[in-house]
């Protein structure tokens, strides 16, 4: 049973099925768009084949149990062909054959023979001397003639092809730790806000948040300077961060991925006081959201405490609210104070600067203002991440080993000639035997020159 | 430099190739020494046009021109052109020219038929060295598996007609086209690999905080090297070779032409202009 089971999963068959279905509910996850709202695979296939998609999980395909379970097999699959067939592939690229006689040269479609000036044993040993330095590794048969030098070299590619696989199997293992042991979560922090980070003791506080334009409006960037605070509130460290530039700290990641304006709030508003004391084009200032500020030269105070940027009264409650998030019609709520006199309280539309014209002495108009905007941080906890990156680079370095490295084999017979001296005779294969040709040809006229008789 | 002159260099090198083209296909049916070199001097120029076309555009934006599909594919276009000439190095034979430069020929067609603005501003998640990288390393790991696909279409059409008809003894042998499949495969196979998929994932990591988000792009990335893996599986462990190989490899390509183009029609992350 358990023999059974190891010959299934060490089966390159099984390896081809997997890569089959693989590469079929791959491309079922490109065509069916996931991740979708359920109501939207229901609408679009109908009532019946909808909640057969949904009941397999065909909406989040790539985070379903069998998914999982497809790849941990593909995983167990790869580990076994590892060990029973790969493994045996390096033990005999290692071992050195021997061949029964030197007839068997002839077979190789490489193959030389020359003769060499000197005796079989001094032959043997400048050959293999040569051999080495080409980066062979040579075995010579036992005692008697003739001699038989097996040389090889290039093993490799087993190896590398042994390392790809197992470096994959610690990529997928690497994904499943990653899934298992970490997280990742949105949060969005306004200017001076702090949260917790989930699973860790400290902190972390937006102090700024950027937004950088282009001339013509286009988005060039947009960056927020986190600060990492200890539970008792003192700092660990701070970084501006910006997209492709996370902050890093105790295994927790800090990314910027979106921003957004606050529907709430504003960054700086400039107004138009108008007044007796202040002439007939009012007085300009620039004020700060829900801050009382004192308008110079005057006893005036003035307050704006709430922004809506899509104004809207509710009929029944007589309550003021925002339609949306647009700003579709802006207004303020502008609070103007003599000492402890409120002598102007009312609400100031942008788009109709002359709701309350006739209304008493003062006049308050909403001019250009600046939205204030909350950064959206992703915080990111991925303990598999150390061995994604051993995974990466040993998978980098097998490809190298096994399309970069070329697999030969010669052997070589000396035996004395009749005329005497002694004749060498080589033949070779190799893993490319249309490139092995030019190799081969400038190998035996190494030897030629090493030991051949001019 | 006024911007727009490299787009002129582009349709100079998109008019050398289409003449390249159209000459491969006459020396298909005419065996004529001169065609085929007068094919081979054009399809060089293209080149070199092109690449005074690249090189101007990367002038103009301060880095290489890889970030909207019609960079891409020129790019891709340009590697496919590269490597014809490699091969045609390594076995001399100009008739794979008349397969190749059809494919460099439609590439050039998709390319101009695209949006050819040069978008100066970046958005943020592209502003990293990684674009760099990860989409020429990915363009040339195509621009290989095109070559691939060219000779396999040889094989199919070597392999199709009758052995003693004039075309087929032109065409290299049945054994060279199914290694030169092979070579090319094995040169696009590790590119792919480290570019589009391992740079791929580490600058997504960087960029949006996942190695890994099912994208449609990525999903289509991944059935590329899942095919081809399984190419190199049959190939090496049961020893395919032949028709039942180039079938697969065909495969390959298609799936390689449909991720690129299927981030137009399906959107997710990977879809920029």
């Amino acid at each position: 049973m358990l023999r059974k089971l190891w010959k299934l999963l060490g089966s390159i068959r099984l390896a081809i099925i997997l890569l089959i279905v693989l590469t079929v509910v791959s491309v079922i996850g490109i065509v069916i768009p996931q991740g979708l709202p359920e109501q939207q695979y229901i609408h679009k296939w109908g009532e019946g084949m909808g909640s057969v998609l949904l009941s397999l999980g065909i909406n989040r395909m790539f985070s379903t149990y069998w998914f999982y379970g497809l790849l941990i097999v593909l995983a167990l699959n790869v580990l076994v062909c590892s060990i029973s067939r790969l493994l045996k592939n390096i033990a005999s690229a290692m071992r050195f054959t021997f061949l029964s006689s030197s007839q068997a040269l002839t077979k190789f479609k490489h193959h030389a023979s020359f003769a060499a000036k000197g005796s079989a044993g001094e032959t043997a040993d400048s050959l293999r001397g040569f051999l080495r330095r080409r980066l062979f590794a040579t075995r010579s048969s036992g005692e008697g003639e003739p001699i038989q030098i097996a040389a090889s070299k290039g093993r490799t590619k087993e190896i590398g092809s042994l390392i790809f696989h197992f470096s994959l199997i610690l990529l997928l293992v690497a994904g499943l730790i990653g899934r298992i042991g970490g997280y990742s979560y949105q949060q969005q922090l306004r200017k001076g806000q702090t949260a917790p980070v989930k699973d860790r003791s400290f902190l972390v506080r937006c102090n700024w948040f950027k937004l950088e334009k282009t001339a013509q409006g286009a988005i060039k960037d947009y960056k927020s300077k986190l600060t990492l605070l200890e539970p008792d509130g003192s700092k660990i460290l701070d970084k501006v961060i910006e997209v492709n530039d996370p902050l890093s700290y105790e295994g927790i990641r800090f990314y910027q991925s979106s921003y957004g304006e606050l529907s709430d709030s504003l960054d700086s508003i400039q107004v138009i006081v108008k007044g007796p004391q202040f002439g007939t084009p009012g007085r300009v200032i620039t004020v700060a959201h829900n801050r009382p500020t004192a308008i110079p030269g005057s006893e005036l105070t003035l307050h704006l405490t709430h922004f809506l940027p899509d104004f809207v009264i509710d009929m029944q409650t007589r309550q003021a609210y925002s339609r949306s998030r647009q700003h579709n019609n802006p207004a303020v709520k502008a609070v103007l104070t003599h000492g402890a006199d409120t002598v102007y309280n009312s609400w100031v539309f942008q788009r109709f600067p002359n709701m309350h014209e006739e209304d008493g002495e003062y006049k308050v108009i909403l001019g250009e203002y600046t939205p204030r905007y909350y950064t959206g941080i992703q915080i990111r906890k991925n303990p598999g991440v150390p061995l994604i990156w051993v995974g990466i680079v040993l998978m980098t370095i097998s490809l190298l080993m096994v399309f970069y490295s070329r697999k030969r084999r010669l052997w070589i017979f000396i035996s004395p000639s009749e005329k005497g001296g002694t004749e060498v005779s080589v033949g070779g294969t190799a893993s490319n035997q249309a490139a092995f040709a030019h190799d081969f040809e400038s190998l035996v006229e190494g030897m030629k020159k090493n030991v051949g008789l001019e | 430099m006024t911007p727009g002159v490299e787009l002129q260099f582009f349709w100079w090198s998109f008019i050398a190739y289409s003449i390249a083209c159209l000459l491969y296909v006459v020396y298909l049916a005419v065996e004529s020494k001169h065609v085929s070199r007068i094919a081979t001097v054009f399809m060089g120029i293209g080149l070199g046009l092109q690449t005074i076309a690249i090189v101007l555009r990367s002038l103009v934006l301060q880095r290489l021109p890889l970030s909207n599909m019609f960079e891409y594919i020129s790019v891709f276009a340009w590697f496919a052109g590269v490597l014809y000439f490699v091969f045609l190095k390594m076995y001399r034979k100009q008739i794979i020219g008349a397969f190749v430069s059809p494919v460099i020929f439609m590439l050039m067609v998709s390319a101009s038929l695209l949006p050819k603005e040069a978008s100066m501003q970046l958005v943020p998640a592209l502003q990293s060295y990684w674009l760099q990288i990860h989409v020429s390393l990915a363009a040339l790991g195509e621009a290989a598996f095109a070559i691939a696909f060219a000779a396999n279409v040889m094989y199919f059409v070597k392999a199709g007609i009758r052995d003693s008809s004039r075309l087929a003894q032109r065409l290299p042998d049945l054994n060279l086209l199914d290694r030169l499949a092979y070579k090319a495969i094995a040169v696009g196979y590790p590119l792919f690999t480290v570019g589009a998929l391992f740079a791929g994932a580490i600058w997504a990591e960087q960029a949006w905080g996942s190695f890994w988000s099912w994208d449609p792009k990525e999903v289509g990335s991944l059935v590329v090297w899942l095919v081809y893996s399984a190419y190199l599986h049959a190939r090496h462990v049961k020893g395919w070779s032949g028709t039942r190989a180039a079938v697969l490899s065909t495969t390959g390509f298609i799936c390689t032409l449909l991720t690129f183009f299927a981030n137009m029609v399906l959107g997710g992350l990977h879809a920029y202009g």
